[in-house]
């Protein structure tokens, strides 16, 4: 089974979506004002989900998404264009985030519980089963708080990988290391993963 | 005194990634998936592992909030008219006026008292 990457990549063909992208970044150098704005509508819904599942708190993470994209306006102008657009901004988000969970910690709090109706929206259509709706939210629930016990850098790859669906070549431009590290780390941190979902759910099974 | 090297269950074990993604050539698949069919607590780790990552992929992706643009937008002019003011309108606008008028009142204050001082 592959990742969702190549479901998210599918939906503008590969040479599109890099005109697409050079054609916004000659706008924002242009100063174009209505660029920034469509770069912000174009990544904010991957930006705040790689934010709020770094950090399990939406508010905290609408403030780190908020950042990021100050980032990014900052960083445009030393933007040389050797890397996709998005791969770019995958490397601003990641590096933020980690800076922004460092300085949690140091604050001594992690911010990462979230009850279940406090759950941002997710992409999915609408549904009036209140039983789908459920299982749903369970899911995102079980997946955050199995995440939430892994190291940032270990929980970053998961996110990036299997729920942002990154390709490994975009993972070493984003995190500038070597493939193996990546491969390596990303098998370790879903091999814990597998470990504490499994537990997690035999925990449930036992409390029905 | 060099590492033990890897068992069997290890070996499997870290083929894992490669397995689950069709990355493994012809003779290691096969390999791995004798191994797996003859022993079961790698067997379980496997599975655990797979449904691990089916899971997530099943999980949608988020949204962000909504005006969320339009927030980020008004914090960038925000930026941009905070850096064309000189440190003077700086201290007024974005200070609250007790953190500017203190200092004033002080300083007021000593000049007047340096005043009475040098004429008495």
């Amino acid at each position: 089974m592959r990742p969702r990457a190549s479901d998210l990549h599918e939906e503008v063909p590969e040479d599109d979506g890099r005109a697409a992208e050079r054609a916004l970044v000659a706008r924002l150098r242009a100063g174009d004002a209505s660029a920034f704005p469509e770069l912000v509508l174009a990544h904010q819904d991957r930006v705040f989900s790689i934010a709020f599942r770094m950090l399990g708190d939406r508010a905290e993470a609408e403030d780190l998404a908020q950042e990021i994209f100050l980032a990014i306006h900052r960083g445009l102008p030393n933007f040389r264009g050797e890397s996709r657009l998005s791969t770019w901004i995958h490397r601003v988000a990641r590096n933020q985030t980690l800076n922004r969970c460092k300085y949690l910690a140091l604050r001594g709090g992690d911010g990462r519980t979230q009850s279940l109706d406090e759950l941002p929206a997710d992409r999915q259509p609408a549904t009036d089963a209140p039983d789908e709706l459920m299982a749903r939210q369970e899911a995102q629930r079980l997946v955050q708080d199995a995440l939430a016990t892994l190291s940032e850098e270990h929980r970053m790859l998961v996110v990036l990988r299997d729920l942002e669906g990154l390709s490994y070549e975009e993972l070493v431009e984003v995190t500038q290391e070597p493939i193996g590290t990546v491969k390596s780390r990303l098998h370790r941190a879903r091999l814990a993963l597998g470990r504490e979902l499994a537990s997690r759910r035999a925990a449930r099974e036992e409390d029905r | 005194m060099s590492p033990l090297p890897p068992t069997p269950h290890e070996e499997t074990i870290a083929l894992f990634s490669a397995y689950f993604e069709a990355e493994l050539a012809p003779p290691q698949l096969e390999s791995l998936e004798l191994h797996l069919a003859r022993c079961v607590p790698c067997k379980q780790e496997y599975l655990r592992f797979e449904e691990a990552l089916a899971l997530l992929h099943r999980v949608p992706s988020l949204r962000a909030p909504s005006s969320f643009t339009h927030r980020v937008v008004a914090r960038t002019h925000e930026k941009k008219r905070r850096l064309r003011r000189g440190p003077l309108q700086r201290l007024v606008v974005e200070r609250s006026p007790v953190e500017w008028l203190i200092p004033i009142v002080l300083i007021a204050a000593l000049v007047a008292l340096v005043v009475v001082v040098l004429s008495s």
